[in-house]
C-alpha cells in the first residue's frame, strides 16, 4: 500500500511552518524573560 | 479622531463575528472547548472595541479597565483554556480551569480597584495614541498579566503545533493541518505585537491584534471546512488523500 502523502506543496510547507513557528515561540519566550528581568 | 483607531475597530468587528460563528458552533457539536473560545473572542472584541473607543473618543477610566481586563490580561487564557480543553484529560482540564476561573476573578478585583494616571501612557517610547498598561498606578496589577499570557500563549500556539504535528505525521485531515498552522500564527502575532509596543514601534499592537484575529478565524474557519476531493491537486487524489 503506498504511503499517504499530502499534495507536494504541503508536503513542504507544513513542516517549514512547524520549524518556523517553533523558533518563533522561544524567541517570544527569550524576550518575555528579558522583559521580565528588566534587560529589555 | 485617532486613525489608528480604525485597526482596533476592524479587530472588533472581526472577533465577534467569528465568536458567533464558533458560538453557533458549539449549539451544535458542544463541547467546551467552542464555549471557552467563543468566551475568548468576546474578550478579544471587547480589548478592541476599548482601544477603537480610546482613539475615537478618548480616555475613559471604566473603558481602560475594561480594556486592560478583557484585552491585556485574559484574552489569550481563556483561549487557550479551550485548547487545553480538546488536548488534555478531562480532570486535568477541569482544575486549570478553576485555577483560571479563580484567578480571573482575582484579576478582575485587581484592575478594578488600581489607581489609574492616563499621563504615564505617554514616554519616551509611547506617544500615548494607544492604550497601554503603564497608566495604571498600584504595584503588582501589572505583573499579573505575562503569567495569563504565557498560560495563554504556550496551550493555544502550543496546543495547535501538536495538533499540526499529529495530522501532518500520519498524512491526514488536511484542512485541520492547515487550519491548525493558521491559527498558530494568528495567536503568536499579538505576542510580538506587545513586544513592538513595548519597545515603541507605533501601531504595532493593534496591527498585530487585527492580524491575529484574522488568522485565527480563517484558521478555524479551514480546519473546520474538509477539503473537497475537486480543490485537491490532481496528484495528491491519485495517491488517495
Amino acid at each position: 500500500m503506498p504511503k499517504r502523502e499530502y499534495p507536494p506543496f504541503f508536503e513542504k510547507a507544513i513542516p517549514a511552518a512547524l520549524v518556523i513557528i517553533g523558533l518563533l515561540v522561544i524567541t517570544l519566550l527569550v524576550v518575555i524573560a528579558l522583559v521580565f528581568l528588566n534587560v529589555i | 479622531m485617532n486613525p489608528i483607531a480604525l485597526l482596533p475597530l476592524v479587530s472588533a468587528l472581526v472577533s465577534f463575528v467569528f465568536a458567533y460563528f464558533v458560538f453557533r458552533r458549539y449549539l451544535v457539536r458542544r463541547g467546551a472547548h467552542l464555549l471557552l473560545w467563543t468566551i475568548g473572542m468576546l474578550f478579544y472584541g471587547i480589548g478592541g472595541f476599548c482601544e477603537a473607543f480610546y482613539g475615537l473618543v478618548g480616555w475613559n477610566p471604566l473603558i481602560f479597565r475594561l480594556w486592560y481586563l478583557f484585552g491585556a490580561v485574559l484574552v489569550a487564557a481563556w483561549l487557550g483554556q479551550g485548547t487545553v480543553y480538546l488536548l488534555v484529560r478531562k480532570r486535568l482540564a477541569h482544575i486549570l480551569m478553576a485555577l483560571l476561573a479563580l484567578g480571573s476573578v482575582y484579576a478582575l478585583m485587581r484592575v478594578f480597584g488600581a489607581q489609574l494616571d492616563p499621563a504615564l501612557m505617554t514616554s519616551s517610547v509611547h506617544t500615548g495614541s494607544e492604550l497601554s498598561g503603564r497608566a495604571i498606578l498600584t504595584p503588582g496589577v501589572r505583573s499579573l498579566t505575562p503569567f495569563f499570557n504565557l498560560y495563554g500563549t504556550i496551550a493555544l500556539v502550543g496546543g495547535a503545533l501538536y495538533s499540526t504535528f499529529l495530522f501532518w505525521r500520519k498524512r491526514v485531515l488536511l484542512h485541520r493541518t492547515v487550519g491548525n498552522v493558521l491559527i498558530a500564527i494568528g495567536a503568536i502575532l499579538p505576542a510580538f505585537g506587545g513586544i513592538f509596543s513595548r519597545i515603541g514601534i507605533p501601531g504595532a499592537l493593534y496591527l498585530s491584534e487585527l492580524l491575529g484575529a484574522i488568522l485565527l478565524f480563517l484558521g478555524f474557519l479551514r480546519a473546520t471546512s474538509p477539503m473537497h476531493e475537486k480543490n485537491l491537486p490532481a496528484a495528491s487524489l491519485a495517491r488517495g488523500d
